[in-house]
């Protein structure tokens, strides 16, 4: 479903990606590891259109997306949640979620789709009046995963979602996207977090200095030994 | 309080509304596109002209003309927009900055031209005029009531459009959080070119007003976009709320400088508030904290 | 035969030597100008390319203006520039006119600051300048000898108005309004000692930087006064935006004076302008001068007088000029500008004599709106209209 050949671009000055080449398809999870400054967040910008490769093809769903703008790459069904999350401060939770919805299709089926959300994240519900900027660091990634999928995306990409929350609340995370996935969204999900995510992935590649240097099945990559050192701390 | 302290009072609450009403069109346009737009007090003057084009040359009363004006400088601004501004707005925000001062400068200095050309007679002015209201020795200028009225009004419906329409919620989005925005599906260049339209379109319906109360001339657009400048930041980028109460509070200042301190001070008063504020509170009376 | 021969020769010789001798002729009088075509000066004098181009062809259809060196008339023919109401602008083109279109004469621009640019053009290169509309006394302390000025100094400028109103001796008080450039301040300040001569008493003097649109703190306090005269000493638009505040607020004393109060002021104004009393050169009906000429020369260039006040006086410097040139019978600088010098002349506008410095002689009259007509009102023997004294308060 989507699928990056050979993409090289830059972040700001320097580049960030060499010849990146994966694909996530359909009804997948799939996690791209690395640590900090590999390139991972350039990858899934250059897929949402917010930065344009140097070089390489980018198709969603068989169709050409690089060149295009992240709202029409929105209106595609290719949804990102940041790294930043990026909310609306000054909005309630229910504002932001309603504006997550601006693609045509989305809006029409709005109310469904927030009822969903609240399903899926009940604390939300509660606060739904809430200024969004006045809620805990884990409730705000709630938010902004909410947010991402009132676009109704057939593909969710989720940019290191579980930085600074306590473990309690990454455990919850990771059941919710499994939950995600189970409703026909498939998921490429940025990671460092090495050890949850290979667990809840079908597949995974790792990236190291804006190359990509392993993939595999969840499952293989857990038993590699120098996986295992590196990003399991084992 | 003394008779003359409350006229005073009374014609700087007055004067400050029509500074309101100019200044939260360029508001809008900083907040929403992080672009200082020098062009502003061109609008503002072309929508005296067409104002008073059309009371001289239909009869129709200026009150009337600010509604109209509304929709032909929407229309205007999307054009200004996509031709000027589009080519620039994805530039980095310093950059952005200093090239929309550029090319909003270069777009006033020739709207400035292409006026003085074809208008012959640069001083114009309106003679319609209200007869004003007396209580108990104040006089009230009924006209400048009147917009003061119109300019609440204005206020309190932009203020609805903002916070209750999809649309008007989506240009909040993108002050609050353009990253997000993009994310979001939120068309950013469209809902701009919006947002832009709408503060032209308010500075030309200030200028339909302007124009039954003082005289344009082709080239009074500069120096006008200074000050609403200084009403925007003292009221806080981005707070429509804001402006409208900058602008009152300029004009209650430089009506009392005047009055007690003398008229070469006016001017003056306007800078120093600016810098008291900017001291005491950045961000503006109504801004957010960045 | 070869004495007729020779004859004929030489009789063919001298009937050729003949149009020699006439060609050194210049084929036209050249006058060089600037006018405010744009600019804050464009409301005063922007279509006056029209009015000098209409008093040549006036003058062109009878021949021109004789010279008796070349023993013809010859035509006369102007160079305009539009010196954007600017003064560096101005200074580039009087530049020019001396230098590249090498002009015999000059009229000044609009105004005293680009008057007092312009003429030190003239004065460089030794060409003569009648300076029209300006009456700064600084244009004239300079020591230059290539200037004249058709008008008087500013101080004067409302003189009439002051003896008028000493003679009906009912106004007891006046305050003055002033805006703060060098004409209107000029004229203030020759206003305040008239004023003062007159015997009414100055109650207060408000000079407001030339920008200012808001008037409500100077209303406020000109109503707790109570003058019975308010005297504006300002440019058009500084006026308009006063008298409409003015009307706004209900300020109502028994007369309103402002200095310059031509068309656009009472188009602008609409009712608030009745009454207004201020300074005009020349009214329609005035019992002065040629007033045929100015007719003439306002028709032909399609310029209304209410609308421009200025043209009168315009048409006052093109006599000065032909009669210095037909006076000196020749083109040559130096005896065109001393011919200037010494003129005495009855022009359109009233007697015409220059000082040893060079201004004028030629003052304005007082006249008043009287139901949208200008009307002078002093002196009684060139009046066109009765002084209302009270005025009738704003509707």
């Amino acid at each position: 479903m989507l699928e990056m050949s050979s993409v090289s671009a830059c972040y700001g000055s320097i580049q960030a990606l060499w010849n990146v080449s994966f694909r996530v398809d359909e009804g997948e999870i799939v996690t791209l590891l690395g640590s900090n400054g590999a390139g991972k967040s350039t990858a899934v910008n250059v897929a949402q259109g917010l930065v344009r490769p140097m070089a390489g093809e980018v198709r969603f769903r068989g169709a050409v997306v690089q060149r295009l703008s992240p709202h029409q790459v929105v209106e595609r069904g290719l949804c990102l949640v940041p790294e930043a999350r990026h909310l609306f401060p000054r909005m309630s939770v229910l504002e932001n979620l309603e504006l997550g919805a601006y693609p045509r299709k989305a809006r029409v089926v709005r109310g469904e789709t927030i009822e969903w959300v609240f399903d899926l994240f009940p604390n939300l519900k509660k606060r739904k009046k809430q200024r969004a900027g006045t809620l805990s660091g884990g409730e705000q990634q709630m938010v902004a995963i909410g947010r991402g999928l009132m676009a109704k995306p057939s593909l969710l990409m989720l940019d290191e979602p579980s930085l600074g929350l306590a473990p309690l609340i990454v455990a919850e995370l990771f059941r919710t996207i499994s939950e995600i996935n189970h409703h026909g969204v498939s998921i490429l999900l940025v990671e460092q977090n090495a050890a949850r995510a290979l667990n809840l992935a079908n597949r995974a590649y790792v990236m190291e200095t804006g190359r990509i240097t392993r993939e595999g099945s969840g499952k293989e990559l857990m038993s590699d030994a120098s996986i295992r050192e590196v990003y399991l701390g084992m | 309080m003394s008779a003359d302290l409350i006229q005073l009072l009374v014609g700087g609450v007055l004067l400050g509304g029509i500074y309101g009403l100019a200044a939260f069109g360029l508001s809008i346009t900083f907040g929403v596109l992080n672009v200082l737009n020098l062009a502003h007090g061109e609008f503002l003057m072309l929508g005296s002209l067409l104002s008073y084009g059309l009371f001289v040359g239909l009869g129709i009363n200026p009150f009337i003309s600010a509604v109209l004006v509304i929709p032909v400088f929407m229309l205007l601004g999307v054009f200004f927009y996509l031709l000027l501004l589009k080519p620039i707005m994805d530039k980095p925000p310093h950059q952005l900055l200093v090239a929309s001062i550029l090319v909003t400068m270069g777009a006033s200095l020739f709207i400035e031209d292409v006026t003085s050309f074809f208008w012959e007679r640069p001083v114009t002015g309106i003679s319609y005029s209200l007869p004003p209201m007396e209580f108990s020795g104040v006089v009230i200028s009924s006209t400048r009531l009147l917009i003061l009225l119109f300019i609440f009004a204005l206020a309190c419906g932009m203020q609805l459009y903002l916070k209750k329409t999809f649309v008007g919620k989506s240009i909040r989005a993108i002050v609050q959080g353009r990253e997000g925005a993009k994310m979001v599906g939120i068309p950013i260049s469209r809902v701009s070119a919006l947002a832009f339209s709408i503060g032209m379109a308010l500075a030309a319906s200030a200028g339909a007003f302007y124009v039954t109360l003082f005289t344009v001339t082709p080239v009074m657009g500069i120096p006008l976009t200074i000050k609403y400048l200084c009403v925007v930041v003292l009221g806080g980028l981005g707070s429509i709320v804001g402006s409208v109460f900058g602008g009152l509070i300029l004009g209650i200042a430089e009506t009392l400088t005047a009055y007690y301190w003398g008229a070469e001070w006016s001017p003056t008063i306007a800078f120093i508030l600016l810098i008291i504020i900017l001291i005491i509170k950045p961000e503006g009376l109504f801004g957010a904290k960045k | 035969m070869k004495m007729r021969t020779l004859s004929v020769c030489l009789v063919a010789a001298v009937l050729l030597a003949i149009p020699f001798a006439a060609t050194g002729a210049p084929d036209a009088i050249h006058i060089g100008a600037t006018v405010s075509q744009t600019g804050h000066f464009s409301s005063e004098i922007g279509p006056f390319k029209r009015l000098m181009n209409a008093w040549a062809g006036i003058v062109n259809e009878q021949g021109g203006i004789m010279v008796k060196e070349y023993g013809k008339k010859l035509p006369v023919k102007f160079t305009i520039y539009d010196d954007k109401s600017d003064q560096a602008t101005v200074k580039k083109y009087y530049e020019r006119l001396a230098t590249v279109d090498k002009v015999n004469l000059m009229l000044g621009p609009y105004s005293s600051p680009l008057t007092f640019a312009a003429s030190t053009a003239a004065e460089n290169h030794q060409i003569p300048f009648i300076a029209v509309c300006a009456n700064s006394p600084k244009i004239y302390t300079r020591g230059f000898k290539w200037i004249v000025g058709v008008i008087d100094l500013g101080q004067r400028y409302t003189y009439r108005y002051w003896e008028m109103i000493r003679k009906e001796g009912k106004a007891k008080s006046v305050s003055f309004v002033v805006e703060d450039t060098i004409h209107p301040l000029g004229v203030f300040k020759g206003s305040k000692a008239l004023a003062e001569k007159a015997g009414l008493k100055v109650l207060t003097s408000d000079v407001v930087p030339d920008k200012t649109r808001d008037f409500t703190p100077i209303i406020t306090k000109l109503k707790k006064e109570n003058p019975d005269i308010i005297y504006v000493s300002s440019n058009i638009p500084f006026a308009i935006n006063f008298m409409k505040q003015a009307k706004e607020m209900s300020l109502n004393p028994n007369e309103y004076h402002c200095i310059h109060h031509s068309g656009v002021f009472r188009d602008a104004l609409g009712s608030a302008a009745e009454d207004v009393i201020g300074q005009s050169y020349w009214v329609e009906g005035m019992k002065l001068g040629d007033t045929q000429l100015i007719n003439d020369v306002l028709k032909k260039a399609d310029v209304s007088e209410p609308m421009y006040p200025w043209s009168p006086a315009y048409v006052a410097a093109f006599q000065i000029l032909r009669k210095a040139i037909e006076d000196a019978g020749t083109l040559d600088n130096k005896k065109v500008m001393e011919r200037l010098k010494q003129l005495e002349m009855e022009t359109v506008l009233g007697e015409e004599v220059f000082s040893d410095t060079g201004y004028g002689s030629i003052n304005t009259y007082p006249s008043q709106i009287q139901d949208g007509v200008y009307k002078v009102i002093y002196p009684p023997d060139v009046a066109t209209g009765k002084h209302r004294y009270p005025r009738r308060p704003f509707k």
